[in-house]
């Protein structure tokens, strides 16, 4: 069987975040090495691995990250980046970068067990998809097939009505700026659900009313654990890849440029906008899950400054093909989103 | 998105999204250049849930290929964010008048939203990170500001000669 290795090495020392990477990693069985000089990491990196690898590092190590991706033996590494910048400016840096799958918003290592876990579990266990993964044990999770205009509209309504019921109705709580901002992303959601990854939508005059075959039925989730509300939308075609992602965010649209195409790729800039975490998981040509995380708060200042990650799950290397191929062809997939 | 027409004036309500057809707001311009038009138009979202990414820019065309000015009134905080993350919003010489801004009562944790005009209760500010509002008072409460200025306002600080000629 081959086994999960995580490599950490850090641009400061970073023993708050190494001590809980390797209790976290205990707990999971996955092999852990902590890279305390430079050195080391550059000797380890080139040892020859059986399985999978997870580099843990900063963006002050992005140089390095950068040899490593462009290294013959890149394929069996995967980079999780901690990163004080937005997400906006890390993709400037990252969109060429294939094996950085993962940028993680600095906030205080207590909040981080949670997280972590996850992503180290999701990526050596290869079961990436569903919501519950990321909702506290309990959470009711609820569910809608989304085939028409109508169903999309009536998904957006039953998700505004859920959470404007978790509200005591005779205080004025802020869940209403909440489901505003949660519907704002689950119709962007479902927008690149319907029109984006389904090639038969590619060019439609998306104000007309539309019919889905069951094949290509989007299905959405939700539920709130108490501390994140998260939305889940999934479709059957598994065209997403994070670099398509970050070069979209890396783009600042001119007012011309965003006139010519029905949504200008501003959609995935809504997203990465107002969710605390985006979660793209991916089965190459088979399902498509992007999932947004909120933490609701009782301030709308601590909303606005609640740290921003993005992880992406998947394989693109199963994909054939050169690296420039591949990004032309899922550029083509995406220009009109 | 249901839009109505009023003097010298656009009001919508519903959400701005791939339903709002070019053919609703040029409809709209011609209703409002037919009785009589006085740049700039005012317009007000404030019955407008929010927009997706497909309704913004059919909104955005509009503006360019109506060429008009508009004046924003009671913009709702969806719309304040995107102001904030789109270039394009104040082509033409368009400008913003009042804006609700999100306080917060910390005694009872209750979030409540206020209509504000800019030049008035909002100065016009090249830099934002120093604003000091005072305390809103509603229904015996006390209410304080309860988003980073200098980010709520960076379309006015980005704008600022603009906003400046406009708010007197």
């Amino acid at each position: 069987m081959n086994e999960t290795t995580i490599i950490t090495h850090f641009s400061e020392p970073n023993w708050q975040i190494v001590n809980k990477l390797s209790a976290i990693s205990k707990c999971l069985d996955v092999k852990l090495l902590h890279c305390s000089s430079f050195e080391k990491l550059k000797k380890t990196v080139k040892q020859p691995f059986t399985g999978k690898v997870l580099f843990f590092t900063d963006e002050g190590m992005i140089d390095f990250v950068a040899e490593l991706d462009a290294s013959s033996f890149r394929s069996r590494f995967e980079a999780a980046m901690f990163i004080f910048s937005p997400i906006s400016a890390m993709a400037h840096k990252i969109s060429n970068l294939r094996i950085v799958k993962y940028l993680i918003g600095v906030q205080s290592v207590e909040s981080y067990g949670r997280d972590l876990a996850i992503l180290i579990k999701k990526f050596s266990q290869d079961d990436i998809l569903n919501l519950e993964k990321y909702l506290a044990f309990g959470c009711k999770v609820n569910e809608r097939v989304v085939s028409s205009g109508k169903s999309k509209r009536d998904a957006l309504e039953a998700i505004n009505n859920y959470i404007l019921r978790l509200g005591d109705p005779g205080y004025l709580h802020p869940f209403r700026e909440y489901a505003r901002v949660v519907s704002e992303l689950t119709d962007e959601l479902l927008l690149n659900a319907i029109f984006n990854a389904n090639p038969k939508m590619h060019g439609v005059d998306r104000s007309q009313p539309f019919n889905l075959h069951s094949r290509e039925e989007v299905r959405v989730e939700w539920g709130y654990d108490g501390e994140y509300f998260g939305v889940s939308v999934r479709d059957p075609f598994g065209k997403f890849s994070s670099n398509t992602i970050m070069s979209y965010l890396a783009t600042q649209k001119r007012m011309g440029e965003l006139l010519v195409s029905p949504s200008a790729g501003l959609g995935l800039k809504f997203i990465f906008e107002r969710a605390h975490q985006v979660i793209a998981n991916v089965k190459q040509e088979q399902v498509t899950e992007v999932m947004v995380l909120v933490k609701f708060v009782n301030r709308m200042r601590d909303f606005e400054q609640e740290k921003k990650s993005f992880y992406y799950f998947g394989d693109e290397s199963s994909k054939s093909g050169n690296k420039n191929e591949e990004k032309n062809e899922n550029k083509a997939t995406y220009a009109k989103g | 998105m249901k839009v109505s027409v009023l003097p010298n004036t656009l009001m919508f309500e519903g959400i701005l999204d791939e339903e709002t057809v070019p053919g609703d707001l040029t409809a709209a311009h011609s209703k409002l250049t037919s009785a009589g038009i006085s740049p700039p138009v005012t317009v007000d979202f404030s019955r407008v849930e929010y927009a997706n990414s497909i309704g913004v820019v059919v909104w955005l065309k509009f503006t360019i290929e109506s060429s008009l000015s508009f004046k924003y009134v009671n913009v709702p905080v969806w719309l304040v964010n995107q102001f904030n993350m789109i270039k394009g919003y104040f082509e033409n010489g368009s400008f913003v008048e009042t804006v609700q801004l999100p306080f917060f009562c910390p005694k009872t944790q209750e979030s409540r939203a206020f209509t504000m005009q800019l030049g008035k209760e909002i100065p016009i500010l090249a830099d934002y990170s120093n604003l000091k509002l005072s305390m809103m008072r509603f229904d015996g409460k006390e209410y304080e500001l309860d988003v980073n200025p200098e980010r709520y306002f960076s379309f006015i600080s980005e704008n600022f000669e603009l906003f400046k000629e406009k708010i007197k």
